[in-house]
């Protein structure tokens, strides 16, 4: 029933966030945007900092209520979802990349890879197996019981490439994942990400202001002070 | 599954075992408290439970040995034996004695039996005979030790000398312990000769308590008679009166402070890996499991602390029971389970901090 997989797209419509401080409208961060997003497409949103490209990922994501506005993703409207539903949801249809990774300290690299698949209550040895080829994938497999402190940081996001494919998803949601990247690491790794979800049909949303990964997206949206500012196909 | 809990204690060994050490610190001062209480129950009722007497009378506003006065006529004794179902019935008698041992005073808890009788004697003797003669003492083991005293040495009480001729074991009263001397003797120090403070009676085979109780009280009726387990409870009450306030208001804090240490680890954790919990959340994380990592933090330090517990009370016990010649302690499986049982009831109280921090995390916060 949350599976969204086989479904077109994503579709917003005259989303708005405002933040508040002491009950203030304090900065209005994104400002009715409407979208559509087919499966499959890779998109990549640029724009300056402060453009609002976090704020919009993060409703995307389910992470975020946005104060007006609709988002559909795969016909579903998730603005209508409560809390609790919104989490199973994010399990089963999000994967997340991060710019600092966020992958946890405590845990092996194949542990990190394997918890999204033990949150939605896959049981070893299936859960490994799965991790195992996810990280066999991003050609990680020589470093799945090491901890995560130990690699660099072009490793370090191709092990979270891994966590956000292994439960097959149908969205991928990342946050300027070359940012904390050196530029060979950062094309390397946004290359994996793009071969990976390709061959999977994945729909894929990058946020970054990095020029030099452009190439990677099949549309370029550009946001400035909150808006679209223009739509691009490189 | 990943023990996601302990791999996060793992990762801060040192917050863990701090705050394990500490809460087995506390376990051991509930584990000692309890082998204290049970210790100073079981002495301050040895004596009642060992002198083989079946029924104690007293009179009638006495309920115990050890703080009330009871004096009665020791010519009852006689009328007491002729009661059915009763085989035979001595006198002791209880005085307060002040005086001075190796320059400290002292107040004795002295108790005068008559040697001739089998009823009333110390039970446990472990040097010399039960058998005094007149000016002669029995101590406890644990006074002897308290005032370095041993067989032959003598102490001066109401102006006679009084030479130690035994000593015994079991002989507590809470923090001081019995002396005893012969009736004849106790009633000297008195001043009356004819006066017992208690009267124990044994019974004939087949005779029961409550039926030799219900006639007694019958032809006496200004008297108190009690079984000897209403008497041992009368005692226990009696004792528990006076210390269990203590022993609550000690274990209570050491509760408080137990469960402080024990939220200290999981807050910690929350505090300091606030964004794995919020990427938690972001990838799908419920309530339910992140409440778990956070018990099961909890859980895991309380039970290693209550085994840290056990063992120091296990290896530091005897050292203090050398140190302090009059302490007993007892360990009891029931006083093991109850100190388990606080210290789950420690672990699900030090949660709360923690799990409320965490349902202040939102989400959102992964992208910081
Ligand atoms: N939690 C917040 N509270 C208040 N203002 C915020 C918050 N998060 C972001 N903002 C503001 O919203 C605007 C858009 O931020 P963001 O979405 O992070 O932009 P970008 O990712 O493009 O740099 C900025 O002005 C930022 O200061
Ligand atoms: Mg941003």
């Amino acid at each position: 029933m949350n599976d969204i997989r086989h479904c077109p797209m994503i579709e917003t419509e005259n989303l708005t966030k405002v933040y508040f401080n002491n009950s203030h409208p304090s900065v209005q961060a994104v400002k009715d945007i409407s979208l559509k997003i087919g499966q499959g497409e890779i998109v990549l949103i640029s724009g300056p900092n402060g453009s609002g490209k976090t704020t919009l990922l993060s409703m995307l994501g389910c992470l975020l209520n946005p104060h007006a506005g609709t988002i559909r993703i795969c016909g579903r409207d998730v603005t209508a979802l409560s809390q609790k539903e919104l989490t199973e949801f994010r399990l089963r249809n999000i994967g997340f990349i991060f710019q600092n990774f966020r992958l946890l300290d405590s845990l092996t690299v194949m542990e990190n890879v394997e918890l999204p698949l033990v949150l939605a209550g896959i049981r070893r040895p299936v859960s490994r197996d799965r991790a195992a080829a996810a990280l066999e994938e991003l050609k990680m497999s020589h470093r799945a019981n090491f901890y995560p402190n130990v690699l660099s940081g072009g490793e370090k996001q191709r092990v979270a490439i891994a966590r956000a494919l292994v439960n097959d998803p149908a969205v991928i949601l990342a946050d300027e994942p070359t940012g904390s990247l050196d530029s060979n690491a950062g094309q390397a790794t946004v290359q994996l990400l793009r071969e990976a979800s390709r061959k999977r049909g994945k729909t894929v949303i990058i946020v970054s202001h990095d020029e030099r990964i452009r190439h990677f997206a099949d549309r370029v949206i550009s946001m400035e002070d909150g808006r679209v500012k223009k739509e691009e196909r490189p | 599954m990943i023990p996601v809990a302990r791999r996060m204690i793992w990762r801060e060994k040192a917050r863990f075992f701090i705050t394990a050490g500490g809460l087995g610190l506390t376990t051991m001062l509930m584990l000692f408290l309890l082998g204290v209480y049970e210790g100073v129950k079981r002495g301050s009722t040895g004596y009642v439970r060992e002198c083989r007497a079946d029924i104690w009378a007293c009179e009638s506003n006495s309920t115990n040995l050890l703080r009330s006065s009871s004096f009665m006529p020791a010519s009852l004794g006689t009328e007491f034996q002729k009661a059915d179902g009763v085989r035979s019935a001595a006198g002791i008698l209880r005085i307060l004695a002040t005086t001075k041992i190796k320059g400290k005073p002292v107040t004795l808890f002295l108790f005068g039996f008559d040697p001739r009788e089998p009823l009333g004697k110390p039970p446990r003797i472990i040097k010399g005979r039960a058998e005094i003669g007149p000016g002669e003492l029995i101590v406890d083991r644990a006074f002897a030790a308290k005032f370095k005293l041993i067989p032959g040495d003598s102490i001066e009480i109401h102006g006679r000398s009084f030479r130690i001729a035994a000593v015994g074991e079991g002989m507590n009263a809470v923090v001081t312990q019995f002396v005893f001397t012969t009736l004849e003797d106790a009633q000297k120090l008195l001043g009356f000769p004819s006066v017992v403070s208690f009267h124990l009676l044994s019974l004939n085979p087949g005779a029961t308590a409550e039926t030799v109780i219900r006639d007694l009280k019958k032809s006496h009726p200004t008297l108190s008679f009690f079984t000897k387990k209403e008497f041992i409870r009368n005692n226990l009450d009696e004792m528990e009166t006076g210390v269990l306030p203590i022993f609550w208001t000690i274990a209570l804090l050491g509760g408080i402070i137990g469960a402080a240490l024990i939220a200290l680890m999981p807050y910690g954790s929350v505090l300091e890996k606030r964004e794995d919990y919020a990427l938690l959340k972001a990838i799908g994380a419920r309530s339910r499991f992140l409440l778990f990592v956070i018990l099961k933090q909890s859980l895991i330090g309380s039970v290693a602390g209550f085994m840290i517990g056990l063992a120091l009370d296990a290896v530091l016990s005897p050292v203090l029971l050398k140190l302090v010649p009059g302490l007993s302690v007892v360990m009891t499986l029931r006083a093991v389970i109850v100190v388990f049982a606080a210290v789950l009831l420690i672990a699900g109280l030090g949660s709360w901090a923690p799990v409320r921090k965490l349902s202040r995390i939102f989400p959102m916060e992964v992208f910081r």
